[in-house]
Formats: structure tokens, sequence, C-alpha cells
């Protein structure tokens, strides 16, 4: 290759040699202000020879007799081409470039495109939105950034990705999760806590055929295009910035009882129940087992009675705040050091990064380490970009943060009742055992979480390199490739001093355990390319593409449990006692392995016709390891068509009108990454086993030899504008995404097969809607610029067909034609009987009746997945000053929440021991109207728990100040100097009475870990 | 020309390198083995045929639904829902409320697809002719078994004009069966059961396999139980005898021997056990009843406590009951067996489906149905299960609806939570009648007549296949 390369330069110089007659071109590049701009960049039209402006903004070129213009570009301004003056001295006044516009191209990954010849729907989060958001996963940011793009954060335990869900849920069986790609390499979804979000310049959010198509296979769930920052030319520029915060537990819109209202409720519980026999063990509830109106208390004698009283009185007085006992606030701090420069042949970037995020529950945090490099190459021929990340991560997490488990501390704080304490007069967590209390004790998961230990740490590299060469005038030849790589150890120590393990008779739970559990996942992709690109008579702009490409994914896991772990060794394997027969302390291990593999071949072609009409077209051929020989290779595509309006000769005169574009754009893209049925879903398996200690066989997987991809196509019509002096402007898209060969799980007979369904290509889905992108400028003179913004989507889900299968119900929802996906399932709550305390549900008829039955289920209740969302807010720029407000939304979504059912349920209350709701009231006499039946009668799920999860999040408000120019002037060593102010989730207005609202991409809310808010403060020096 | 080949060699070397990647597409999967991998010779049929065997363990839904939905237990103190829809009769065939009874059908329809897939594979491979036939054999006899389970449960009595099931001998996954007449499926059985019967004959059961696999003792056993069902009394008695030339298979006739049932290590030993399935160290039977750490989700029944208590030298108290020492009712036959570790509330214990006690009670009860009843060979059946269990004495005097009603109350302490007790009681033609302190009002009784002596066919079941019939009362 080195020998070719050189043969390959000396020809094409030699054939310079030819034009060896020069000129001598000089002159100064400034701004509006008339200050000089550094490492613009200046060439020669026609040529490939260039020259980069000096600190004064002053450059010389020598270029040939021929040349009769020049190009000037830099990353801040508006691009110019002159006509160089017979002189030879160009100077050049640029213009700054209206980031508000995102920028002017748009980065595919692939290809990069101008705005103004891309026919798709992308927006552009800039650096400066990236920049210093204090949370540990780079998706996080992109909530209320995209219109369309709904990002909903599971849980506020550090580093936890979000849910991304682009245009609708286009899938009901697989994923939702877009592609993502940083520097034109994939890397993994979903892990990104390795990854450090202050090194990116932008993030293209492609969310139409014209970028996805690209992706082929893997596009159809939108792709993520991240670019990360480059050196600039220019002197070494050191950069530090410091963020410090803290975090806190959102304000909780579920009050929970007090001690005396507790003790209240259970005595009115056991006074109403009058049972002859106490099935619910209400006895040991010290409300009721105190109570002078016990029957069992009948015979005590005035001094007892008393006694009791006193206990009761003193019970009433201790008020243990759970949320306090397990909530906390978290510290935060951020650091970041970077160093770039370099000429106009080889520029550097390279950034530590420091992250520390501490959880706002206990044993729940983040640090990170980072480290990126880039190094750009350029000469006539031959560019070349060298992009390294490393990042080191180490997550601490409380034994369980999401779900309907006794070790969530959400849901246990909001479980227990507050007349019994924490922690002793010693300071020493006070356990119990439900055993013989019969009642719950969240001092039992405090003790776990005092005693036992779960982190992870983490590896993240992900390199690549990209490189080109000029074959010729208009031939390149490239070749992108690299690597995603992620190792992550688990480790979780279960001491054997938690109280919880020592009643255990389980020698295993008895003795303590420590396991340990690695995971790997390994992306590779290779992307040769050829291009060719050709104007003619500077009218017609042509490029065609040619992309070959190779993306290999391997993923594997191990994980072993051993026993017998002495308390003082609580964090090493060296810990683990030998099983023998004795012990009975048998280790456990296991793990698993899968790979899959992806073969492209990739043409993509544009026209632009005089800066007015632009066609691109592309086609893509995949063959997929996941799929049967038959159906393996699947061709994609798409069209596209940009109206460049502006240019046309009637709106160049239309004042008001700055800029006007329509863009149309149609093509496919399959669900590779997002597959239901994972690599090997079209084999059959079977897995080894054991019987009565012989070696046995046994079906594990049943394969459909008919599985193809799921395809989404999407019809897209949009337009860009620019209008009253540009003042007012923005982008609107109208879509219509339709799912095919859409994965519906097909029941199968019980009396056929064990496998109780397949997942087989049948329906249709359809997502239409609407994004709205508009900013205005209210003010804008020298000194202030308000801009008013807002970004919105409304999107209508619907399942147009399953193909004859039957509706299927998936969780508490029932995948049906006509409904969204995601419909609530459930009996239509009717309230309690006043005169007998049992719950009333409706019947299908619409009329009450006391009996629950899962055939009375009906689908009015909505879906977890809001149609309308986006954000909106204001910015302020006062000379020095910047402030920022931004306000994000759902409109219309309808959650279950799985934490009122244990507040509300009787047998909870009675049997458990759990605290209630504070606005609960249970019906006990006739006559009471109320929304809580009589204890005799258990609630079933049905629509009482379903809320409306809309609300309005007061997401970010910001403050920064910069150091005024003629303040750095005086300062030795510092070139420039910000200070800010930065809070998240200050403020949530909302009727939802759970945790979260928000609480991810589901129906049904479990008492996952909220959202926390934050408040940081921070500094950007540059050197 | 010459740059024109420069871009023709520059354009073949991605093509070179992508097509050289174009092989890797064919990726196999490391954790599992395909289907045409999985059976290639005679050992890999055994292997089928052990997870076939492994495949009996439905059987457990029959213990549980059965002691739900009878007299033998009540909902324990640490009871969160455990059953007790199922308990309070308040299921439906969809799988909110019909989550235990549905697995009845669903559990024994998978093991008879575990059975065929590996039938449909034992000609494809080649291996010795008589390993092929045991195979075989056993296999039939593992379908006959989970149909009649089937039809006893969804059919009701036997009854040779009424609805049965599906009959399932193929593995097609889209099948769509409609039910067949009783005696229809009766007959497939019984087909099933007299090819396994000679194709297992050349089979040595050893002590350590005899429980665990089929073999000609324990399959005369199942066909003994069968024909009782189906009203073949005279059949019944031949089989139970057959089964009962088993070697070293007898009562257990001490209070250590009674005990010893339940001690799934000691398999010299285990002189009752005909065929069980086999638990190394799962839970699976034991946690039915409650946790390892103690919580108790369903309880024997005062009605049975007082029931097996009636007769205080009883060896059952002591081996069924737990001891009053603890406090605690529990179900303490499957507390642990001193398998899967030395904690003898692991939980772990076999799912034992055939006793030789059944045998005996099967014959007691045979011998009182026939045509012309031998009440006194009845009697003696029913004195000798007895006295193995330290009720010591003579059964005598008794007409035949008494000597019925004796072995139906033996049967309700002898074979507490093994799955008997429901069917037995739909048999004799009675209620279920549970006592005042074992359940509410509401629940408390369930008529000869209800329809929820049948179960209902699973939702999902009537869903997907058109020519399903569900049982009445249920939708």
């Amino acid at each position: 290759m080195r020998k070719f390369t050189t043969v390959l330069m000396v020809f094409l110089l030699s054939a310079f040699q030819l034009f060896a007659q020069n000129k001598t071109i000089s002159g100064k590049v400034t701004d509006e202000k008339g200050a000089g701009i550094q490492g613009a960049s200046v060439t020669a039209k026609g040529s490939t020879k260039g020259a980069v402006t000096s600190a004064d903004g002053s450059f010389t070129l020598s270029v040939a007799q021929t040349v009769k213009q020049i190009i000037v570009t830099h990353g801040s301004f508006e691009s110019q081409t002159i006509t160089i003056p017979s002189n030879g001295v160009v100077n050049v006044k640029m213009d700054q470039r209206n980031d508000e516009m995102t920028g002017v191209t748009v980065s595919t990954g692939i290809m990069d495109y101008k705005k103004k010849n891309y026919a798709g729907a992308v927006n552009k989060v800039t650096e400066k939105e990236i920049a210093n958001q204090p949370v540990g996963s780079m998706d996080q940011i992109l909530q209320g950034r995209v219109p369309g793009l709904l990002a909903l954060s599971s849980s506020g335990q550090p580093g936890t990705s979000a849910n991304i869900i682009i245009r609708g849920t286009g899938s009901i069986l697989g994923g939702t999760s877009p592609l993502y790609i940083v520097d034109g390499i994939q890397v993994e979804e979903g892990v990104f806590q390795g990854i450090n979000p202050n090194d990116f310049a932008s993030m293209d959010v492609l969310r139409d055929a014209a970028g996805t198509a690209l992706y082929g296979s893997r596009g159809s769930a939108g792709v993520i295009v991240v670019t990360t920052k480059r050196g600039q030319i220019g002197k070494t520029k050191i950069s530090y910035s410091a963020q410090f915060g803290q975090k806190d537990r959102p304000a909780f819109t579920y009050d929970m009882m007090n001690s005396k209202q507790t003790l209240k409720m259970q005595e009115d519980i056991g006074a109403g129940l009058k049972l002859a026999t106490d099935p619910f063990a209400m006895n040991n509830l010290p409300g009721w087992f105190y109570s002078a109106n016990n029957p069992d208390n009948a015979g005590l004698s005035p001094d007892e009675l008393a006694t009791n009283k006193q206990i009761l009185d003193s019970l009433g007085n201790l008020n243990t705040n759970w949320r306090d006992v397990f909530l906390r606030s978290g510290a935060f701090s951020n650091h970041q050091l970077s160093i770039q420069g370099g000429n106009d042949k080889a520029r550097y970037f390279s950034s530590l990064g420091f992250y520390n995020e501490e959880g706002i529950t206990l044993r729940t945090d983040m640090k990170r380490v980072t480290w990126r490099t880039n190094i750009d190459y350029k000469d006539d021929k031959f560019a070349l970009k060298l992009n390294t990340s490393l990042g080191y991560v180490r997550r601490n997490f409380q034994q369980s943060s999401t779900g309907n488990n006794l070790g969530n501390p959400f849901l246990v704080s909001a479980l227990n009742v507050p007349y019994v304490k924490a922690y002793d007069d010693n300071g020493k967590i006070i356990t119990g055992n439900r055993a013989t209390s019969q009642k719950f004790n969240a001092g039992n998961t405090l003790d776990l979480t005092n005693l036992d230990l779960n982190y992870n740490t983490q590896i993240k590299v992900t390199s690549n390199f990209e490189a080109s060469y000029k074959v010729m005038k208009n031939v390149t030849a490239a070749l992108t490739a690299g690597i995603d790589f992620r190792e992550t150890q688990n480790t979780n120590y279960g001491s054997r001093l938690a109280f919880v393990r020592t009643i255990s008779a389980t020698p295993t739970t008895n003795a303590g355990f420590l396991t340990e559990g690695s995971s790997r996942n390994y992306i590779s992709t290779v992307r040769p390319s050829l291009s060719w690109k050709n104007n003619y008579k500077d009218k017609h702009d042509i490029s065609l593409s040619l992309v070959g490409e190779y993306v290999y994914n391997n993923f594997k896991n191990f994980s072993a449990t051993g026993y017998g772990i002495d308390p003082k060794l609580p964090n090493t394997p060296s810990a683990i006692t030998q099983g023998n027969a004795t012990n009975n302390l048998f280790a456990q291990v296991g793990g698993s392995k899968s790979e899959d593999a992806l073969l492209s071949g990739l043409l993509m072609a544009n026209y632009t016709y005089d800066g007015k009409y632009t066609f691109t077209a592309s086609y893509r051929s995949d063959g997929a390891s996941k799929l049967p020989v038959d159906t393996r290779w699947q061709d994609f595509y798409s069209i596209g068509f940009v109206w460049e309006a502006k240019s046309e000769k009637f709106l160049s005169k239309v004042k008001f009108v700055n800029s006007l574009r329509l863009k149309y754009s149609y093509g496919s893209a399959g669900n590779y990454d997002n597959f239901p049925t994972g690599s090997y879903g079209y084999l059959g398996q079977w897995g080894a086993g054991n019987y009565a200690g012989n070696p046995s066989y046994s079906q594990t997987v049943l394969g459909n030899p008919q599985l193809r991809w799921e395809k989404i196509f999407t019809n897209n019509i949009g337009i860009d504008f620019e209008l009253f002096n540009s003042r007012l402007f923005g982008d609107i898209n109208l879509y219509d995404r339709r799912t095919k060969d859409l994965f519906v799980q097909q029941t199968l007979a019980p009396s056929a097969t064990y496998f109780g369904s397949l997942s087989a290509n049948k329906g249709v889905l359809q997502n239409k809607g609407i994004e709205v992108s508009l900013n205005y400028q209210v003010i804008k003179t020298r000194n202030t610029t308000v801009t008013l913004y807002t970004n919105f989507a409304y999107n209508r889900n619907r399942v147009l067909d399953l193909g004859g299968v039957p509706n299927f119900e998936q969780g508490t929802e029932l995948v049906s034609v006509g409904k969204p996906v995601g419909t609530h399932y459930e009996v239509k709550w009717g309230g309690v009987d006043a005169a007998t305390g049992r719950p009333l549900y409706y019947d299908l008829a619409g009329k009450l009746t006391t009996v629950y039955s899962a055939d009375n289920r009906v689908q009015d209740f909505g879906t977890w997945e809001a149609p309308t969302k986006g954000a909106f807010g204001a910015k302020l720029k006062y000379k020095n000053f910047d402030f920022n407000v931004m306000f994000t939304f759902q409109e219309g979504a309808y959650k279950m929440n799985n934490l009122e059912y244990f507040l509300e349920n009787p047998v909870g209350f009675a049997q458990f021991g759990y605290n209630q709701a504070a606005n609960m009231r249970f019906w006990q006499k006739p006559g009471d109207v109320v929304n809580t039946p009589s204890l005799l009668h258990p609630v079933n799920f049905s629509s009482k728990l379903i809320h409306n999860a809309s609300f309005i999040r007061l997401r970010e408000v910001s403050a920064s100040y910069n150091l005024p120019q003629s303040s750095i002037d005086k300062l030795k060593y510092i070139k420039g100097a910000r200070f800010f102010i930065l809070t998240n989730n200050l403020y949530l207005w909302t009727n939802w009475i759970g945790l979260d609202p928000e609480a991810g991409a589901t129906n049904i809310n479990l008492s996952e870990f909220p959202n926390p808010k934050s408040i940081t403060v921070g500094v950007d020096i540059n050197f | 020309m010459k740059i024109t080949k420069k871009i023709l060699i520059l354009g073949a070397v991605p093509l070179l390198l992508l097509s050289s990647c174009s092989k890797k597409l064919d990726l196999k999967p490391y954790d599992g083995i395909t289907d045409e991998n999985i059976f290639l010779d005679i050992e890999d049929i055994r292997k089928g045929t052990n997870g076939a065997h492994a495949g009996m363990s439905a059987y457990s839904s029959e213990l549980y639904v059965n002691a739900l939905v009878s007299d033998e237990a009540k909902l324990g103190p640490g009871n969160s829902g455990q059953g007790a829809l199922t308990f309070r009769y308040q299921f439906n065939s969809d799988n909110t409320t019909g989550g235990d009874v549905n697995d009845l059908w669903t559990g024994h329809y998978a093991s008879i697809h575990r059975v065929n897939l590996v039938l449909e594979a034992i000609d494809k491979v080649s291996g010795d002719q008589t390993l092929k036939d045991q195979f075989r054999g056993q296999l039939l006899a593992l379908r006959a078994i989970a149909h009649f389970y089937l039809l006893r449960d969804y059919g009701g009595n036997y009854n040779a004009n009424s609805l049965g099931v599906a009959y399932a001998s193929s593995t097609n996954i889209f099948a769509t069966r409609p039910r067949e007449t009783m005696s229809a499926v009766m007959s497939k059985i019984e087909k099933d059961l007299s090819d396994a019967a000679s194709l297992v004959a050349s089979i040595t059961p050893t002590a350590s396999t005899f429980d665990v696999y089929i073999n000609r003792f324990n399959l005369a056993a199942f066909r003994s139980r069968i024909a009782l069902y189906k009203g073949d009394y005279q059949a019944a008695i031949d089989f139970a005898n057959e089964a009962l030339t088993a070697p070293n298979k007898r009562l257990a006739r001490t209070q250590t021997e009674v005990n010893n049932i339940w001690n799934d290590n000691d398999r010299v030993n285990s002189f009752e056990k005909l065929f069980c399935v086999r638990y190394e160290n799962s839970a699976s039977i034991g946690t039915l009843w409650g946790t390892t750490g103690g919580d108790i989700y369903i309880a024997p029944s005062d009605k049975l406590v007082d029931a097996l208590k009636s007769n205080s030298t009883d060896f059952r108290i002591n081996a069924y009951l737990a001891p009053a020492s603890s406090g605690l009712n529990y179900v303490f036959k499957y507390r642990g067996s001193g398998r899967g570790g030395s904690n003898p509330e692991n939980k772990v214990v076999d799912l034992k489906i055939m006793r030789v006690a059944d045998l005996f009670l099967i014959k007691a009860e045979a011998y009182a149905r026939l045509a012309t009843p031998n009440l006194t060979a009845g009697m003696l059946e029913l004195q000798t299960l007895r006295n193995a269990r330290g009720i010591a004495g003579t059964v005598t005097g008794m007409d035949q609806q008494t000597l019925l009603n004796a072995i139906l109350d033996e049967r309700f302490k002898e074979f507490c939570f093994e799955g008997s007790r429901f069917w037995d009681l739909r048999r004799f033609g009675k209620p279920v009648n549970r006592a005042t302190t074992d359940a509410n009002p509401q629940w408390r009784t369930l008529d000869a007549n209800s329809p929820r002596f049948l179960m209902p066919i699973p939702f999902d079941e009537i869903l997907t296949n058109p020519n399903m019939k569900q049982n009445p009362g249920y939708n």
C-alpha cells in the first residue's frame, strides 16, 4: 500500500509541474468588528492549494495563474467565495454563522451533507447544549432538544441510560432503541457510562429515510450520530472546566400517614372487622393489639389499659421518616482538562475527564475517568482522522432500585410504618423477623444496604480511523474502521451478618455469598468506500458513492457465585469457601455467548441543479447472520428531493423570507439491533441438562425459519424557514412511518407445543405525526438577544394489521388492531359499594358488578406513550451574561401506579403491616363513601390504578457569565473564562401521584429510582 | 487508462475484503444445540428420553391444584395471594385468574410434546434395536400417562361418549386438534400403554433407576390406576398385582420406614416409591407450599390435621405433619428430603407420582366396585394398608358403601398433597366440604355437580385452536 501511495503521489505531483506558473495572493480575514480571525482556511477554487490564517487573520498563498477565485471557510463563520482582484490583495469580512439554525452540515456518519442538500428531517444538538450537563449517560441530554424524540429516563441511578423513542414506537416485540454512531462507527446502545459527552461537538438525530436508509437493516428506530471535538488550527489551547453540585430527591407527590394516623387506622380496621378468627394477624399490629376496643383486651385491668394507652401514645409520637433514612443529597463534581491545537496539516485534540456523581439513595454513585484523543492529518491528497476514547467507570448500586422488590429503598421507604425506629439508641440498625412478627420491617433492607456491596467497573474503548485518499481529481477512496469494546465486571457481595441471612435455614444463604461476573461486548466496523463527485458548468453537482460495510458484534458473559464469605474479607473471590458434601457450599458458575455479523453494499447518488433542486437516492443491500439463508439478503432504499425555494427568482425579492426550503423523502430501514428473537431466532435450539444424575436434552428455543426484518417505510415532508430578518426560524416535518412485516406474537395452541407463541412477521404498524421546531428572537440588539423557542411533536400510533393473528396480551396491555401499542387492558373500576364495602367493577355491558373477572377488561384507558411531547423555553443574552430556561413536557400519557396498589390494598396493610397513603380511606361501615374497599374484600388490578402521567418539568435553568475581553486582557495566562450555574429538574407539575411519571417506556410504574433534581456551579477557563 | 485501472484496483480491494467476510454470515449459536445437530445417535436418544422423563414434572400442577381446590389445604399465614383465587374457586380460563389450573393443561401437553419430539427422532438414528425399543416404550408410556391426567382433569369421570381431550401424537406446532370422545382417547392411551408394556419388558430396573424411569412394574401400576378410573375393576386388580411383583417394593411398615418414604437419599430402602420425578437440587415441589425462609403459603387444613390425629398411633402424623414442638403447621412431607444440601428444610424433594400404598387402595376400591363386589378382599387390602401405617386392628363387617367411604377417607389421609383428593371426591361423586376454620363461607363448599369439578380449557387454547370446545361454566 505504501509503495502504491508513493507511486501515485509521484505521478500526481509530476502532473502539477505542468502548471508551475504561479501568482501570490495575500490578505486578511476579519470578523464583523474587524478583528482578525485565526485558523480560517483559504483555498484556491479549482485547485487543492490552500493556506490558513495566522493569529491576526492574515495569509499568503501562491496559486496558479489560472485561479480566479478563493474560498474562505471557518467553523464558526459563513463560507465565502471571492474573486481575486488584480492586485492580489484579498481582505475578507466574515459573518458569524447562525448557530441557531443548527449549523450547515448534516453528519450521517457515512457521508456529510450540506444542510440545504439534505432531504430529511434532522436536528443537530450542539456542543453548547451538550456541555456540562450533569448526567452520566449521553442519551439523557437529548431530552427536550429534538422534536419527535422522546427520552424517558427510566432511573435516577447515576449513569443509567434513557429510553429513547424516535417518532413513536415502531415495533411491538422488538426494541425502539436508535442506532448510535460515534465518529462513523457503531457503538453499543444503552451502555454509555464510559463515554464523556463533554467531548462531543454535536449530535445529529436522523429521523427519516434520507438518513436511516443509509444504515439499511440497522436504521429503523432512527440514528443518533455523534461527532466528537477536533483540534482547531492555531496555537495550543488549554482548557479547564470544573463543576460542583448536588443532587437531591424530587418532591414526592405521595404523602404517607404519620404514626398517629396509622395507629388509628389499625384500630379502626381491627374494630371494623369483627372477625371470629384473625386471618390477617391484625393482632400483630400495635394500633389494634393495644386498643381498648380489642375484645382480647376486654379482661384487662384499668391499670393495664392505661399502660396500653401509654404505649400507643408513645408510638404515636415516634415518627420515623423512612425517606430520610434511605435518601440523601448526592454530591456531584466534574473536571475536564483539554489541550488542542495544530496547523493546516495536522491537528490534535486531547481531553481528560473526571466525573463523580452520588445518587440520592444510599450506596449509589458513579465515578468515571475518560481520555479522548483525536488526531487529524490532511494534505492535498490524503486525510486521516484517528479517534480514540478510553473510559473507566465504577458504579455502586443499591441491592435493587427498580421494581416491586423489598430491597428497593424507594418502595420500602413508602411501605414501612413510621412508628418504628430505624436505629436503636446505640445507633444499630433495628432488624426483625417477619416470620415471627409477621410484619414488614424496612430495617432489614437498610441492614442489607449497610452490609452488602453491589458495584461494577467498566472499561470502554472506542477507537477508529477514517482515512481517505484522493485518487484523482474527483475520486476519493476511503476506509473507516474501528472497534467499540466494553467490558463490565460486576461484584455482588451478600454479607452473612445481614439479619435476613442469619435467620435463613439455607446453608448457602446463611454463609454469605460473593458473585463475580463479567460481560464483554465487542463491535467492529469496517467500511471501505469510493466516491466520485463533479460539477458541470457550475449548474450540475453530481456525486456518487459506493460503500461496503462489515459489522461484527460479539457478546460474552460469565459469572461465578461462591459462598462462605468471612465478613472480614467482603470484597474478594479469595474469600470463597470451597464447597464439599459437608458444608454444601457449592459454587455456581454460568455464562453465555453470542455473535452476529452484517455485510452490506451501499450506493448513494446525489444531484443538485443550480443550487436549487436536489435529488438524492440510496440503495443498500444487507446480508445478516440473524436471518435464515433464504431471507438473509434484503434491500433497503431511499429517495429524496430538496427545493431551495429562496433561490427562485420570485422569492428572492420577498424581503421577509430569508430562507425557505422544502424537502421530501421516502425509504425503508430494518431493525437489526432491536430484533426480538436475538441472534439465532431462526434456529431451533436444545440445551443439555441432567435428569436423575444422567445427562438429558430438552428443547429450549423454537426456531422460526421464516424470519424476516421488520421494515419501516417512512414518508417525510418538511419545510425549513427563516423569516423577518431571520428572527423567526425553524422547521416543520410531517411524516407517516409504517412498519411492515411487523413482528406479532402468534399464540400457538398449548396442546400443540410448550412454546406459547412464535414471533412472526405478520402485522403493520403506523406512526404518523408532525414535528415543529420554532425560534423567535423577540429582541435582537447589539447587547441583548432574547429568544423564545419551542419544539414539540404529535405522534399518532396505531396497529393497522396483525396479519390474522388475534389480539394478544403483553404485560398489562392488549395489542389490538386500531389501538396504539401499549394500550392498557384492565377492568374498569366502579368504586366501593357504600352499603357493603365491596369493590365494584364495570362489566362489558357497563353494569356494576362485585365480581372481578378478567373477561371484563376493556381498552379505554389510553397508553403510556404520550402522543404529544416537547419542550419550550427562553434564552437571554445580555452583554456577557447568558440565561436559559427550558421546560419539557408530555401530554396524554396514562400509566399504572403499582405503588398505589401496595399502599391501598387492605391485605398489605393488615397482613404485612404496610403504611398507607395519607389520603386513603377504608370502607368501615355501611354508608361510608370511600375509594378503598373493606378489608374483607381484596382489590384486583383495575383502572383505579391508571392515572394521567402528563407533566411539565422545569428541566433546566442556567445562567452564565463570560469574563469580558477587557478583563481578560489584564490577565496574563488566561484567554477566556466563563462562570455558570445550572439547575435541572427543579420542579415538576403533574397530577401523577407516583414517584416519577417518566420511569421508563412501560405502562406500569414500579417504584423506580426517580430522576433527581440537581444544582451545579462551574467554571470554564481557557489558557 | 492508467487511472481507470487504478480505480478498478482500488475498488477491488474493498470488494475482496468484504467477500472474505461473507462466509461469516453463517453463524451458529454457542449456547444451544441446533435442531439438526441434536439427535445423531442412540445415546442422544437416551438423553432425549431422560429429558422426557424430567418433563413429567408437569405432575406438580396436579399436586398443587388438587390441594387448592379440595379440602386438604387452607391458606397459610404467609400467604400473600399464592393460589388464593384457585382456593376460592374464582378461577376461569384466563391466565390471570386461572394461572394455576391452566398449568395442568399446558404442563401435560408440554410433557407430551417433549415425548413426541424424541419419538419422531428414534428411527432417524442408527443404534441397537433393543435400546431403541426400550426408549420407545418408555416414551409411549409417558405419553399415555400424561394424556390420562388430561382426560381425567378435563373430561371428568369416565364416560365413553363424553367429550375427552385432544390426543397429541405428532409434533406439529401449528396443530389445532379437536377434543375426541373419552372412549377414543382411552383406546389410544391403552394402545400406547400396551405397546409400551411389551417394549419395556426387557428393561431390568436397578435400585438407582427403578423409581425414576418407566419400567414394566411401575407401568403396570399406572395401568392399574387408569383401569380403576375407566371402571375396568378386574384389570385394575390384575395390574396392581403385576406391579406388586416388583423386587424390593412393598408397603413401609414402621414409623422409620414411613418417614423414609420422604427421604429421597435412601434409594435402596425406598420400598414404596414406584415412580417419581427426581430433583437433584431444585426445590420446586417443596416451595409450592411455602418458602425455604419459613413463610407458609399453603398449610394442611384443620380437617386433614384432625383426620390424621384421630388415631394417635398413626405413623403419618409424624411423617406428614410438622412436629408440635415447632408450633407451625405446614406440609411436612415436602419440607426437604436430605437432598440438595444438609438443610432439612431446603424443600428439595422428589415428585412422587406412584407409590405402593396406592396399589392397595386401588385394589380395595376395585374389589368393592366389582360387578360382584368382593368386600372381604377389599377390606383386607384396606386393613393391610392401615396396619402398615400403625393403626392396629382388623377391618371387618363393612357393607359396600361403608367400605368405599372408608377407602375414600383413607386416601384422604394417605395421599394428602400428592394430587389425589379432589379427583377421588369426584370419582366418588362427593362435594368438597371444608371445615369452618379452613375457609370463609363463600368458598367453603363445592357442590358435587358443580361445573368446577371440570377444569377450564385455557383461554389461549380456545383462542388459537378453533376446533377446541370449552367445558361448561367457563368462557
